[in-house]
């Protein structure tokens, strides 16, 4: 049949809407799953018919949960390994630290100055916090004298506090530590950018330091099967060791990518010698000193005190061989130090396969007063709501750092916001919700404390507004610096607000008269008694009792 | 009462066909999408139905193009009328003005509007953020100014017109709705091509007529340019290419290199399909557009990549800039500075940003270089196909390589994503992981490779397609545009690839 060739017009609009009709009966196929293969609605009118897929999807084959083996742990040995290690700091009888010491204005110790300065109830924490739809609080668990109380308490006395920041990709490279830690330094004082690894693949990534290592043989804690021993059984929470040899350094310069960093106070380098060695610091391209180790299995450190240190760099003279590198730390004498240590792919798991003694030692050094626990991000499928196995492991963990850290508190991020795709386009992975409840469950049991993540990126718009906005990767999972920096604010913000709670409840049992509670006190247990732990001139002496109403 | 009521009411279907169909800037009406589908449908029962009509045919077609115009940038859409009032006013008295002098203001009156328009709506912010970074920042405040959509086409189409008038190409129109309905016309009217006045004229008022061999072409250009655009270009781009380029210290040196040949071909696929969208609509509707990208990665030399990528585009800097800073008659210095001030220019016409301006700055160093290298070895050649074959494989190579250190400087946010993108590629490319980044991303990398296939199919077969696609029955026509949607709503709400670490 031979039509005539200008014909063509009319067929243009005969193709287009026979196109279209079967396009709208296609429409209506609902969402396929053939031989694993995943075919979706393709709906051209979505826009205006709702297809309701949930109901149809049916109910997709689940993966295990997690692979429970991963996550074996001996709580018993852990405490028991701590406890030898705290008993006898140095085994062998060996130093376990070399100091330089500066000329300050005032004298920093090495240590902590035990403060005895009363806690500031008076701050005005107010004008800090955020209007109400931003705001998610810090949830505290376990009732009086938790370990949030005392962490609150030694914030408010200005002692230093140092918090360890473990995570998994979500905030590698520093994104969202380097914001919490410039928040916090903002309110509480402090500075320098915290720990930083020896040697790793991803130091160029980092923009709150710059580090240049040369000669060291980097191991991640992930790969600890294929990392040569005695170095697998090195590893510390940071989930970084380095091997070392005669020559190598590490040259760590501070950035002026955050407030408070470019100069810091004390500088502590972490390894282990097993061998007699020698090792030369120097700070700010300028006056160098060398330190000399006798053999053996324990973490030293270095402490470096100056007024000002803006870079430092440490060289292994010799005895390289048997030195595992650690990393350094950088803070300043008082206030908020924040430590990233982010391992990708790590649930959790990865505390598990870290040396109990080598995280009690340094704890030792260091003093860790805060825990801050993110994971759960691998863990999730988009069908699974149940998570109790992995509730049972994140009870294990916060267990694990209990036993390392004694004296810190801890607080249990639930999982972070992560979208979705359907032919509507990008949604919030609904499970997160089912995974964050767990989370919470097990903070609870564990008298820790808890945070709501998804909450407080729902309150931001959510994960597609992340995206949207430039704050997260297209992967819709991470998020970047600027994002961090939105997390970071919400969990300052949920801190601060705790914290403001803290102060109003301790404030409130000092006024002895009109037993009326401010509406915000109502969350708090009622029977907690905060004057066992206030200092002796803050107690009122005449009425000690807490002040309850049943309003 | 009754409002808190109305408030929570979920939207009845007709609100959201209304809410649909009204201005929205963040859901410009695009081709891909399914809305235009209902549209076009609608807009060609009356076309056809106007087929005689020719006049009342044009004003049909301008009041689509103006509510096509409208649904991306609302009342902007008086902007395309104003610019239309006033250059086909100013053609008009350019053939009629009796002096060289007066024609000279007149012409110089209509670039300086159109580029008036154009840089107070594209480049004001960017003039006051190098004006801050000179004198400080707050030095001026940034203006909150709304970007029309399509202005860069429509302003340089306009332009066009009036320098052709001026120079005596081309008569001026008699009816102000023919110099609208070239400027409006809706297929190219918000991303390209850069239809000529004196090409598109002439077909205005002629009857309207489709030949077979233009309905295939048109068919199978909507179908390529589907394929391009929504399935290779979107899906890429999501699922790897955007990753990298936002945090290459996260990749190794091989999923940097991979990311920008990929972008190569998301950008490629991105534009030239939409393009062949665009050609392929207007072919349906009787008009014929001259070819916008010729298989551009096939170039043998930068020279021959400007011939291939962008035609229109490049053409039009060619005769209306290039030519109008003296092109090459005046002598040899001169030339290249005028390539350079050319590409410059056409760098910063892509967008408002530095990046742009030292993209083209990379492609005006380029052009000078191989021009002198022209002048220096007279046997070299320009085209490719006039190369002996090992040296036009070895030029393809080396030309493709410039262009992706162009794209990288194009795409990367900033001058430290350049050097850590080069630096992952040269210090940290890790070799070891190769099999394991293909195995892990196999979907995306397949269709990497099917892009860059098709691309170096000869052209014979694409040719070829559009006569099958012509000769073919009406079913198979629906059937081959069904399928090709299908898939594109498949890949638009597939799942999203998960991040995988191959690095430790």
């Amino acid at each position: 049949m031979t039509k005539p060739s200008d014909d063509y017009a009319s067929r243009g609009l005969l193709v287009a809407a026979t196109t279209l009709a079967l396009l709208i009966v296609v429409s209506f196929i609902p969402p396929i799953n053939a031989g694993g293969v995943k075919l979706r609605r393709a709906s051209i009118v979505s826009d205006v018919v709702n297809h309701s897929e949930r109901v149809s999807q049916g109910v997709q084959e689940l993966q295990p949960e997690i692979d429970v083996k991963e996550f074996e742990v001996d709580l018993e040995s852990v405490a028991e390994q701590v406890a030898k290690t705290t008993a006898t700091a140095s085994p062998t009888g060996e130093a376990t630290s070399a100091s330089w010491e500066g000329i300050f204005d005032e004298q920093p110790t090495g240590g902590d100055t035990p403060s005895k300065a009363a806690p500031k109830l008076d701050m005005d924490l107010e004008a800090l916090l955020p209007d109400e739809s931003l705001l998610t609080p810090v949830e505290v668990f376990g009732g009086k004298g938790n370990d949030m109380e005392l962490l609150y308490e030694k914030i408010l006395s200005g002692k230093p506090v140092r918090i360890a920041f473990m995570g998994d990709s979500f905030v590698e490279a520093d994104i969202l530590t380097a914001d919490l830690r410039e928040l916090l330094q903002d309110t509480f004082k402090g500075g320098g950018s915290g720990f930083a690894p020896m040697a790793s693949p991803f130091t160029a990534y980092r923009q709150t330091i710059k580090t240049t290592a040369k000669g060291w043989t980097p191991y991640n804690i992930m790969q600890r099967k294929s990392t040569p021993a005695p170095l697998n059984g090195d590893y510390f929470v940071s989930g970084w060791v380095a091997q070392g040899s005669d020559g190598a350094s590490t040259r760590w310069e501070m950035t002026s990518r955050r407030r408070h960093l470019t100069e810091c106070r004390r500088a502590r380098v972490l390894f282990i010698s097993r061998n007699d060695s020698e090792i030369a610091i120097r700070i700010n391209d300028g006056e160098q000193r060398t330190f000399s180790f006798t053999g053996s299995d324990v973490v030293r450190q270095i402490v470096i005190e100056e007024s000002n240190i803006s870079s430092l760099e440490m060289q292994i003279l010799s005895g390289g061989k048997g030195i595992t590198g650690y990393g350094a730390e950088f803070e300043d004498i008082k206030g908020v130090t924040v430590d990233n240590f982010s391992i990708r792919s790590n649930n959790g798991q990865a505390m598990f396969w870290t040396n109990p003694a080598v995280n009690a030692q340094i704890n030792s050094m260091r003093g860790y007063d805060l825990v801050i626990l993110q994971y759960g991000l691998n863990i999730m499928q988009s069908e699974r709501k149940d998570y109790s196995l992995y509730a049972q492991q994140v009870e294990k963990m916060i267990r694990f750092v209990k036993n390392c850290f004694p004296e810190a508190a801890v607080i249990v991020m639930g999982v972070s916001d992560r979208s979705e795709r359907d032919e509507e386009g990008f949604k919030p992975m609904k499970v997160a919700e089912n995974l964050s409840e767990w989370q919470r469950k097990a903070a609870k049991e564990c008298n820790a404390a808890f945070w709501h993540t998804y909450n407080s990126m729902q309150q931001r718009g959510g994960m597609k507004s992340f995206v949207a906005n430039g704050w997260a990767g297209k992967d819709y999972t991470h998020i970047n610096y600027a994002g961090g920096r939105e997390i970071a604010t919400g969990l300052y913000h949920g801190l601060l607000y705790s914290l403001q709670q803290y102060m109003l409840t301790v404030r409130q049992r000092m006024i002895p008269a009109e037993p009326v509670l401010d509406k915000e006190l109502e969350i708090l247990p009622p029977e907690l008694n905060l004057t066992d732990e206030l200092p002796a001139e803050l107690i009122p002496t005449e009425q000690t009792q807490p002040t309850q109403t049943e309003e | 009462m009754t409002e808190e009521v109305a408030q929570i009411t979920e939207p009845t279907f007709l609100d959201r066909i209304t809410s649909l169909l009204e201005y929205d800037a963040s859901s410009p009406l695009i081709f891909n999408s399914g809305l235009f589908l209902f549209l076009f449908v609608g807009f060609m029962a009356g076309y056809r139905l106007l087929r005689r009509a020719t006049s009342l045919r044009i004003i049909y077609v301008i009041l689509f193009s103006i509510y096509f115009y409208y649904k991306s940038s609302g009342i902007y859409f008086m902007l395309l009328i104003f610019a239309s009032v006033s250059d086909f006013i100013i053609a008009h008295e350019i053939a009629r003005a009796t002096s060289q002098r007066l024609r000279r203001w007149l012409v110089a009156a209509s670039v300086a509007i159109n580029v008036g328009m154009l840089g107070y709506f594209k480049y004001t912010n960017f003039l006051i953020e190098i004006a801050n970074s000179m004198f400080g920042a707050g030095f001026l405040d940034f203006q909150n100014i709304f970007l029309p959509v399509g202005i860069s086409f429509f302003v340089f189409q306009s332009m066009s017109y009036t320098i052709d008038v001026y120079r005596g190409e081309i008569r001026p129109l008699e009816r102000w709705t023919d110099y609208m309905f070239y400027l409006s016309f809706f297929p190219q009217l918000v991303a390209g091509p850069i239809v000529r006045a004196k090409d598109f004229i002439p077909q205005i008022r002629q009857p309207l007529m489709v030949t077979r061999e233009m309905f295939g072409r048109g068919i199978a250009l909507i179908a390529i340019g589907l394929v391009k655009k929504a399935i290779i270009s979107d899906y890429i781009s999501l699922n790897f290419v955007d990753r990298v380029f936002d945090a290459p210290a996260l990749y190794s040196g091989f999923e940097c290199l991979m990311g920008i040949y990929g972008y190569a071909l998301q950008i490629y696929c991105d534009f030239s399909g939409y393009s062949d969208m665009a050609i392929g609509i207007a072919l349906l509707l009787g008009f014929r557009f001259p070819k916008n990208f010729d298989a551009p990665y096939k170039s043998a030399t930068i020279t021959e990549f400007w011939r291939r990528w962008h035609i229109s585009l490049s053409s039009w800097l060619r005769d209306y800039l290039y030519i109008s800073l003296g092109g090459n008659r005046r002598g040899k210095w001169r030339t290249y500075l005028n390539l350079m001030l050319t590409m410059l220019l056409g760098g910063l016409w892509h967008g408002a940003a530095v990046r742009f301006v030292l993209w083209g700055a990379l492609h005006g160093v380029a052009l000078a270089l191989h021009k002198a290298w022209l002048a220096v070895v007279p046997k070299a050649k320009i085209a490719g196909r006039d190369m002996h074959p090992v040296m036009r494989m070895l030029g393809i190579i080396f030309t493709f390589h410039i262009v992706c250190l162009g794209w990288l400087l194009f795409r990367a946010e900033s001058m430290q994503e350049v050097h850590l993108m080069l630096y992952q590629i040269f210090h940290n490319f890790n070799t070891a992981i190769i099999g394991q980044v293909v195995a892990g991303y196999g979907v995306i990398f397949a269709m990497i490779a099917a892009g860059y296939v098709m691309h170096f199919m000869p052209e014979r077969v694409d040719m070829k397609l559009s006569k099958k696609v012509g000769e073919a029955g009406f079913w198979w026509q629906v059937a081959l545009l069904v399928v090709v949607a299908w898939c594109v709503m498949q890949v638009k709400s597939s799942d999203i690839q998960p991040f995988i670490y191959f690095q430790f």
